[in-house]
């Protein structure tokens, strides 16, 4: 399918269930039955990736009505980044998304250098490339781990922490953290790639092909798994589009969108690497959406540390990025760089800009205001997974309540990103 | 409509709101100075040579516009608003709108004309005020040890 079908009302033939996009309403019929039992899914249940609450009208075992409930889970992450520097602001972005860190720390230090105007080396952009795609591999591996789970695949759930685990190792020794690295500076890397770390990232993308086929040996053509998710949680390319998807709910969809090629960050633009695209719309399309993916995502890293530049990894642009240690006992200007980046903050000029990469659940965008000083006046994500939650309702038409696990686990939310 | 249909940006990928009030003056966001440039007080190194550019009304509201064709154009289109104000609501346009909307009337306190569901999202049905506004106290709540009681 092509790009965006260019068809002017898309809209019209939409099947979003009531004048509220994101509730499904009891048809009129069942409302007055007395069989008809409200069930409140959540807010602690394990099925629900966090602390989402469904509020489920059913019909014997249909569901006829729903509602999401979030907020659970509201830290006031975009508040609390009003009120630090810019630089301490980056440590908030990963928490947000705690399963896909790297690419909410990204699109912040990304969202910062552009109201900068700051040149980053090549470098720090490929290292930021290769540490995103590890960070997608992990986050779907977690997804399909539990998603599994969830399903009553339990040794999916080892099989994939297996990797999961290897993954965390490599954050871990570029990091010296194993989630919530916080390695991407503005301007650059927080520090160089360690020695040894070229040889362990070799020897998982190694490792990692291998894997999946294992993964797909277990499931792929698993009779309880293709009747637990085939032709379940439909969602058409229109609805989808309509309801602001992204990421591989979208290219579950049939629509071949993917901010990496359509938008070209970093350096994904001379990187070679396919965009796996399904246009059954159900929760295998998604799953197998995922599949291939990591597969892609293997042969990025594989390029990327074949081709990795050599050079500086941080820009030198000393009222932003913090000037080289040794500097400090020699020279008078380092020290006063030093003191003035840590006290005061570095300024970014007066700006709002909004900066969008693909996360491993889909467009992650970061909407900053700047008014020159020292720390950020606005900072507002989009949440890819916010967006998903609100098709949830669509997705659930004519579902069993044993579909809705399934569903709500296609749909891969992170409730940390949804509520912020 | 028209940017929808015509235009093709088919997608809507953020609605976005900001409140400026307090914008430039003195002590907010670390801003140290006067209306007319730097503070006597505070020379030479804190404090911005140029207040930032005025805003027409206390909040913007932006909507982040994607077309998914070739080229990925984007738009963003800013409304502005004081307090007591209404926005019209998108969510018959694009439907992702709904929460967008929502979450920017339980932050940010922006009421949007013919919202069909207008209500909290991340806060409590029952919480007062609105936590994104600049006058909104930092802090937390009060919180009442046992021992007082």
């Amino acid at each position: 399918m092509a790009i965006a079908p260019d068809r002017p009302k898309i809209y019209e033939a939409t099947r979003i269930p009531s004048p509220i996009p994101s509730v499904l309403e009891v048809p009129e019929e069942l409302r007055t039955s007395d069989d008809l039992l409200t069930v409140n899914f959540g807010p602690n249940h394990p099925s629900t990736h966090g602390v989402l609450r469904l509020v489920v009208d059913l019909h014997g075992e249909d569901v006829v009505g729903l509602a999401a409930v979030i907020g659970y889970l509201h830290t006031g992450f975009e508040k609390n980044m009003e009120q630090k520097s810019w630089w301490k602001a980056i440590t908030y972005a990963p928490r947000i998304d705690y399963l896909s860190f790297q690419a909410n720390e990204l699109v912040f230090v990304l969202a910062v250098e552009k109201l900068l105007d700051l040149e980053v080396p090549s470098r720090a952009t490929w290292m930021r490339m290769l540490l995103s795609e590890l960070n997608r591999i992990h986050s779907h591996l977690v997804w399909l781990a539990t998603a599994a789970l969830e399903l009553g695949a339990i040794s999916m759930f080892w099989y994939c922490f297996r990797e999961r685990d290897r993954i965390l190792d490599l954050f871990e020794l570029v990091a010296g953290f194993r989630l919530h690295t916080r390695y991407f500076q503005v301007g650059g890397l927080a520090e160089d790639v360690p020695p040894g770390f070229w040889e362990e990232c070799a020897k998982f993308v190694e490792v990692m092909p291998k894997a999946v086929d294992e993964y797909e040996a277990l499931v792929d053509r698993n009779e309880i798994w293709l009747e637990r998710t085939q032709g379940i949680g439909l969602l058409s390319a229109d609805d989808a589009i309509a309801l602001g998807q992204s990421g591989p709910v979208l290219r579950g969809s049939g629509v071949d969108w993917d901010l990496r090629r359509a938008e070209p960050y970093l350096a994904y633009d001379q990187v070679d690497f396919r965009v796996p695209v399904y246009d059954e719309g159900d929760v295998y399309a998604r799953y197998r959406v995922r599949m291939e993916e990591m597969r892609e995502s293997v042969k990025i890293i594989d390029q990327a540390i074949r081709r990795m530049p050599d050079g500086p990894w941080i820009a030198d642009d000393r009222k932003v990025v913090l000037p080289p240690r040794e500097e400090l006992h020699t020279s008078m200007e380092s020290l006063i760089h030093h003191f003035k980046i840590v006290t005061e903050g570095f300024r970014v000029p007066e700006g709002e800009v909004y900066v969008t990469v693909e996360s491993p659940r889909g467009e992650l965008g970061c909407y900053v205001v700047s008014d020159g000083g020292p720390k950020p006046w606005r900072v507002k994500f989009r949440a890819p997974s916010f967006a998903a939650l609100e098709a949830t309702a669509t997705c659930m038409r004519n579902a069993l309540i044993a579909d809705m696990i399934a569903i709500v686990g296609s749909l891969d939310t992170v409730m940390g990103e949804v509520d912020r | 409509m028209h940017l929808r249909d015509e235009l093709g940006f088919n997608f809507l990928s953020d609605v976005a709101a900001a409140d400026y009030l307090g914008w430039g003056s003195k002590g907010v966001s670390g801003y140290i100075g006067t209306a007319r440039g730097r503070d006597l007080n505070e020379p030479s190194t804190r404090g911005y040579q140029r207040l930032p550019t005025t805003k027409p009304r206390r909040f913007s509201v932006s909507y982040h516009l994607l077309g998914l064709r070739a080229g990925a154009p984007r738009v963003r289109l800013q409304v502005w608003v004081d307090e007591d104000e209404q926005v019209p609501s998108l969510v018959s346009v694009w439907p992702t709108a709904d929460w967008h909307e929502r979450e920017a009337f339980d932050l940010m306190g922006l009421g949007f004309d013919g919202h069909p569901n207008q209500r909290r999202i991340l806060m409590d049905d029952d919480w007062e005020g609105h936590p994104l506004r600049k006058d909104y106290p930092i802090g937390g709540e009060p919180v009442r040890f046992s021992g007082e009681e």
